[in-house]
């Protein structure tokens, strides 16, 4: 098997847990779709050192690039450019508005979704995420008690699911 | 309080997010190359034989454009695309067969930072001649341009704004085109023509794809908006 297909192996394996785990960050499925799209591109064209943690190594790529991408958009948008994306049937956003997760993550910053995901969803410990985010463990620990206590405030806050 | 731990919580909600449609996001298998190249080559030698059969030169397998879709017995009959591959920029595309690379140089060949530059037609080495003596143009109507150029760090979305032809009333937006995220740019020129570029950031280049929808007299046969959109949908980026 040479490198693209075992990349592309890898691709059709985690797709499915990075994809989500990018879409709970960025709460929107087609920029999840790109952003992971890219990572995929990204992985091809300057693989990844080794083969630890690729899922985590696929998330993190495909948020750095979708931060990039919307800062690009903003510009343009600020530019008073008409722009336009095509979006699919938006049963994604149905089954976002229903879950319990968004309702936590939507009070935290992105950087905070990001580190949260990442550890509860995709499994990472801090020392990866640290390694990841290119911040230190202590970052790391922090930001995830910061989320925790805000999460917890909004889960007592808001009213019970059926 | 939450009552279940947040890895149970993540892991139950987040696994019912839907997933795209398969085909936005499974790569394609690879193709077998060696029938795809038995096919192309058997077609070719089927279509040379016919010509030599109706009496036609050899060398006129050469002309441009060289077949078209045709009827026969009520049916239409499509040529084989053709699958072109740029090895140096890194690019394929599957071509319909009444497309041919033009030969005749870029009217932008000397600009700064322009590395590769071709153009497909679906006019004859005739009517190209008579375009060029009619005046330079940047972008001829009906023909499909690609080009890589240095980006010198240029976003793919300021490039088109700010090195292409993106301005007032321009209609930016994005594309996944084979998992490959494209920025794309539609405007009007003053002649009326409408430009539909698509551009793909790689490493320190920029890869643009642009064809120009034109009046419907300089429209060379078989050749639509449909049919220029559908080759650059085909485009793969290796």
């Amino acid at each position: 098997m040479d490198r693209q297909e075992r990349w592309e192996d890898l691709y059709r394996r985690e797709f499915p847990r990075v994809y989500r785990a990018v879409a709970a960050v960025l709460r929107d499925d087609n920029s999840a779709l790109d952003a992971v799209h890219e990572a995929f591109a990204e992985g091809l064209r300057r693989p990844p050192p080794d083969d630890v943690n690729l899922a985590g190594w696929l998330f993190r790529v495909a948020v750095r690039h979708a931060r990039r991408a919307d800062r690009r958009y903003r510009r343009v948008l600020a530019a008073q450019m008409r722009f336009t994306v095509s979006h699919t049937p938006d049963d994604f956003h149905t089954v976002l508005d229903r879950i319990e997760v968004d309702q936590l993550l939507r009070t935290l910053t992105e950087r905070q979704r990001g580190i949260v995901v990442a550890q509860f969803y995709l499994g990472l410990d801090r020392d990866a995420i640290a390694q990841l985010f290119a911040i230190r463990p202590g970052t790391v620990a922090a930001t995830l008690a910061q989320a925790k206590a805000r999460m917890r405030m909004e889960a007592n806050h808001a009213p019970s699911k059926p | 309080m939450l009552p279940q731990s947040l890895e149970t919580i993540f892991e139950r909600d987040l696994d019912q997010l839907p997933l795209p449609d398969a085909d936005r996001w499974v790569p394609k298998e690879k193709r077998d190359l060696v029938p795809v190249a038995a096919v192309v080559a058997f077609a070719i030698f089927l279509m040379v034989g016919l010509m030599t059969v109706a009496g036609m030169r050899a060398s006129s397998v050469l002309a441009s454009p060289p077949v078209r879709p045709t009827s026969s017995g009520g049916r239409l009959i499509g040529p084989l695309p053709n699958e072109y591959r740029n090895a140096e920029f890194g690019y394929n595309l599957t071509v319909p067969a009444w497309l041919r690379v033009s030969t005749l140089p870029p009217a932008n060949a000397t600009a700064k930072g322009l590395l590769h530059s071709e153009r497909f037609t679906g006019r004859s080495a005739e009517q190209e001649r008579a375009l060029v003596a009619a005046g330079p143009t940047a972008i001829p109507s009906w023909d499909l341009v690609i080009e890589v150029w240095q980006r010198d760090a240029f976003s793919a979305e300021q490039w088109a704004v700010q090195r292409d032809g993106c301005a007032a009333g321009c209609a930016l937006g994005s594309t996944v085109i084979h998992g490959t995220s494209a920025v794309t740019a539609v405007w009007t020129e003053s002649t009326g023509t409408t430009v539909h570029a698509f551009y793909f950031e790689r490493g320190p280049n920029i890869l643009v794809v642009r064809y120009a929808v034109g009046s419907e007299a300089d429209r060379p046969q078989d050749v639509t908006p449909e049919l220029l959109d559908q080759v650059v949908r085909s485009i793969g980026l290796v």
